[in-house]
């Protein structure tokens, strides 16, 4: 309800308006491309883009999606391209490991190695994933979207949606199960 | 108690959360960025119409300096095409309202509606002008309805 008097607002021309958006949604938005990008600086540039494109868009937005679900679908599709361009969909590492390191030690009171190794392998075999699965993977299991709310968002239908998500499920136990 | 994907997920959740708390706002940088597309923009269209209307008031002058006459035989004889195009098109108006009135009266003859009856009558004499208004209101309410119809259905 609120954000619809902001769309108002900014398809009138008001930019402080949109403004209040981006600051509501910025952080939903950069965590979800951050999963395609080698650094945070990336992210920043691509979120900035969605932002962007979406201003140019906001026109077309009707409503039956809710604004954030609208905008992951912007994000998903600037992420994905930006990923064919550069050619670059894996994540410079040692950088993400250094972040996780530092959240993990601001989180865990107390720490379990074997807990740790498990953790640390699902999340290399997550990172290896092609860019558009490790997407879906960011939507379905981190976000929490339903699977309708996915599907809209991935461009795909719900059943198509809903085999991928189980095949990229059933990959990660595999190989977790395989070593 | 939680399967080890539960807690995994969880996890991340919770670095993602410290992750997105770091972010710096894009706010400032994104309304900087739309002022000044929105400036460039009017600026654009500006120059656009200047453009635009210069190059045919220029157009306009040369080719009435260079063909004048030529110009002044042609519009004379679309004047005179378009007078006898459109006699020809209200003389074939005229015939099919007179003929539509006769029918409209033959059939409400035997009917004890004199009110019918005399409203079509003065319909039938209207002036062919009245008529293509109404053409024209009708043809301009068919647009209006058919792009409401395709925006709706194909939002851009």
């Amino acid at each position: 309800m609120e954000d619809k008097l902001y769309i108002e607002k900014a398809l009138k021309g008001d930019t402080r308006a949109y403004g209040v958006l981006v600051d509501k949604y910025q952080s939903l938005i950069f965590v979800l491309v951050r999963r395609v990008c080698n650094n945070s600086d990336d992210a920043m540039e691509i979120s900035q883009d969605v932002f962007l494109k979406a201003y140019q868009q906001l026109h077309t937005f009707r409503g039956a999606s809710s604004f954030a679900t609208w905008l992951y679908r912007i994000a998903f599709n600037t992420a994905i391209s930006n990923v064919r361009k550069t050619r670059s969909g894996g994540r410079n590492k040692g950088t993400y490991e250094t972040e996780i390191k530092h959240t993990q030690d601001a989180w865990d009171e107390d720490p379990d190695p074997e807990r740790e190794a498990q953790f640390e392998k699902l999340r290399q075999l997550v990172d290896d994933l092609p860019p558009s699965e490790r997407l879906l993977i960011e939507l379905y299991y981190y976000k929490e979207l339903k699977m309708e709310e996915v599907a809209y968002i991935s461009g795909m239908t719900v059943a198509n949606a809903k085999v991928r998500i189980h095949r990229i499920r059933q990959k990660l136990q595999t190989e977790m199960t395989v070593s | 108690m939680k399967t080890i994907e539960e807690q995994f997920f969880a996890h991340g959740r919770k670095q993602r959360t410290m992750e997105a708390s770091g972010m710096p706002s894009l706010r400032g940088n994104i309304i900087e960025m739309l002022d000044k597309q929105a400036v460039s923009r009017k600026r654009f269209r500006i120059w656009a119409w200047i453009t635009g209307i210069s190059a045919f008031a220029g157009l306009f002058v040369f080719s009435c300096f260079y063909s004048g006459e030529t110009y002044l035989s042609l519009f004379s004889w679309i004047e005179r095409t378009a007078v006898s195009l459109s006699e020809a098109v209200s003389d074939t108006f005229r015939q099919i309202v007179a003929r539509m009135g006769e029918m409209v009266s033959g059939f409400f003859t035997g009917l004890p509606l004199p009110a019918i009856e005399k409203a079509t009558t003065e319909i039938s004499v209207w002036p062919v002008q009245i008529w293509y208004v109404l053409a024209l209101l009708l043809g301009i309410v068919l647009l209006v309805g058919a792009d409401k119809l395709i925006r709706h259905k194909f939002p851009a």
